[in-house]
């Protein structure tokens, strides 16, 4: 218990510090007495007061944001797959969001302007979830049939995704391949504000049901017998998990690795108890994405690097040694 | 013979993966009439594919039966909510994989799901309840091991303490000492007998040993085919008769001479000239 209590202080503590560092740094370096005059005016004029206000705080927003609900969700997926190696996109979730987008660009842009991007994601989205729930149901929800059909559904999808790309010039899509990179930079205010209300929301429901989910990982026979309905409980986690991942994927595109190495983070730190699991993965996530975002806005200063980029040059770099050097790496 | 649990003209089995294209349904068990005392230790033996396992998992509700009914306690099995019947009939099914490493007592912990609140938070009864598991499956010291690293007879052990913190009076065992050492097969069904004489715990056990079968059981069922071919005391069921009809093999039934139940030896066919 003292444990808990010292692993979430200090998480909070980091993702504080890590907040504050992400508005701080930047191409126009703010000292910290100045961010906090800036902050308590928030109608301030000056220029550093809207570099503050308009720019990092929505941006360092929205990826405290994803990155908490990746890698909760990364936590939820690996439970009812009951596989150490699912992670928010396996089943096609963001093979949906590229083709909607792709298509929202050639016929809604002219009239959505900053928010075809988004919107036409979260439809593409809430298809291949409507799919995949389709297909997984043929098969009782079990776990190789939810993998099978969100892999195929995912390759289905990339591919006309690239055939569109082939067939219509590359050019017109320079945003979207962003996007697809991952990019935390386009998300207009409001959509930030909705995404952060789906994501806590989506989160807090989680952790309420978390209990549930430490079952599923036991097995349908050893679920059922311990008054858990194996599919109607896979498909709760499914659905709620989907849709937070679908308003991560809409607001900021595919960020790679956050889903996918937090969770096995603090599986080793915390245990796989999911009541402890998800909330330190929600604060890990933040704290991961935080810290690559303001790393890919400062390294190499004009230029940005795609924060996927980052997450998945550092993901799969501590992976590596990780995987490597720990002894107590039980998951394989 | 009483009416703890009473399976009414059971029919049961498996469907092809695919729904809506009427493909031929598999029927595993058929019309099978059954019914227990409360505090009988009832062991199932038979073939491969005789339907032992589907039985089990229709007492579990993990299958549906496509025909017939199964009251127990008086009560229709379906009337039962998860978590209720999760209290009443706990179930270890032979091969469980665990993908991820909890540690033991949390993995006991677990078993006292049915009994958590909406928040599934453990209360000091939880935590007692396990602790009393623990030390009766003498798992006490493997408490903070991960669950992946114990020896087959600790990890049966554990799964062991796990149905039995669910506090069931019903316990569904499969093939619950397969794999594991004579000694650690003794251990185990001797803790099971303790708890069936001592807290008159109900045990429907599948076995493949048929001497362990004949220890420790008040009453075997043998099946064959998806019907109970033999139901009866140990004496009754275990003769070369039986055994040889069922499991197309020679067998010699002789007796043990410490408990004189029903010993079966096996005869290689090998080797043997043909006359």
């Amino acid at each position: 218990m003292k444990r808990k209590i010292l692993l979430f202080v200090s998480l909070f503590f980091l993702l504080f510090s890590s907040f504050i560092a992400s508005l701080i740094l930047g191409g126009e370096k703010i000292s910290l007495r100045c961010l906090l005059t800036v902050l308590s005016n928030p109608a301030g004029e000056n220029p550093i007061s809207t570099i503050v206000w308009r720019i990092r705080l929505p941006r360092s927003l929205l990826a405290l944001m994803v990155g908490a609900g990746l890698a909760t969700c990364g936590c939820v997926f690996q439970g009812i797959l009951r596989n150490p190696l699912a992670e928010p996109y396996t089943l096609g979730i963001s093979g949906g969001a590229a083709l909607g987008a792709v298509l929202g660009e050639i016929f809604f842009s002219h009239l959505l302007g900053y928010y075809s991007l988004p919107l036409t994601s979260f439809l593409g989205a809430l298809f291949s979830i409507f799919l995949v729930y389709f297909f997984a149901s043929q098969k009782k929800f079990n776990p190789t049939g939810l993998i099978l059909s969100g892999v195929i559904l995912s390759f289905l999808f990339s591919s006309f995704v690239l055939l569109i790309f082939a067939l219509i010039r590359p050019e017109r899509f320079h945003t979207i391949i962003l996007w697809l990179m991952g990019d935390l930079s386009a998300a207009p205010t409001e959509i930030i504000r909705i995404v952060s209300f789906c994501i806590i929301s989506g989160f807090v429901l989680l952790v309420f049901l978390s209990r549930k989910l430490d079952i599923l990982t036991l097995g349908e026979e050893k679920a059922t017998s311990l008054g858990v309905e194996p599919e109607s409980g896979k498909k709760i986690f499914f659905l709620l998990a989907s849709l937070i991942v679908s308003a991560c994927v809409s607001s900021a595109g595919m960020i790679a690795f956050v889903g996918l190495i937090v969770p096995h983070f603090f599986r080793w730190i915390t245990g796989t108890e999911h009541p402890t699991l998800l909330p330190a993965a929600f604060l890990g996530g933040a704290i991961f994405l935080l810290l690559a975002d303001t790393c890919a806005r400062t390294i190499i200063y004009p230029v940005e690097i795609p924060v996927g980029v980052i997450t998945g040059i550092i993901g799969g770099i501590f992976f590596l040694i990780f995987f490597l050097k720990s002894k107590k790496w039980e998951i394989f | 013979m009483g009416n703890f649990l009473v399976a009414d003209n059971l029919t049961c089995g498996y469907t092809e993966e695919v729904p809506h294209r009427h493909l031929p349904k598999r029927e595993v068990i058929k019309n099978i009439s059954l019914s227990l005392g409360e505090g009988e230790f009832i062991g199932m033996i038979g073939p491969n594919g005789a339907g032992k396992t589907t039985f089990l998992r229709v007492l579990t509700r993990i299958l549906k039966p496509w025909k017939g009914k199964i009251f127990f306690q008086g009560k229709n099995l379906e009337k039962f909510s998860p978590k209720q019947l999760a209290k009443e009939i706990a179930f270890l099914p032979q091969n469980i994989e665990i993908p991820f490493p909890f540690s033991v007592e949390t993995f006991i912990l677990l078993g006292r799901y049915p009994y958590l609140d909406y928040f599934g938070r453990f209360n000091f009864q939880d935590e007692q309840q396990v602790k009393k598991m623990m030390e009766l499956t003498d798992t006490v010291h493997l408490k903070d091991k991960k669950i992946n690293t114990l020896s087959g007879g600790e990890r049966q052990r554990v799964f062991l303490a796990q149905t039995l913190v669910q506090e069931p009076k019903l316990l569904l065992l499969d093939e619950p000492v397969a794999h594991l050492d004579i000694g650690h097969q003794i251990e185990i069904l001797d803790l099971i007998k303790r708890l069936n004489q001592e807290k008159n715990l109900t045990v429907i056990a599948v076995f493949h040993d048929l001497n362990l079968a004949s220890e420790y059981c008040d009453r075997l069922l043998l099946l064959n085919e998806g019907k109970i071919y033999k139901n009866g005391q140990p004496e009754e069921v275990l003769t070369y008769k039986n055994l040889e009809e069922v499991y197309k093999t020679v067998v010699i039934v002789s007796k043990n001479p410490l408990s004189s139940k029903p010993h079966v030896l096996l005869v290689p066919q090998w080797g043997k000239k043909c006359n």
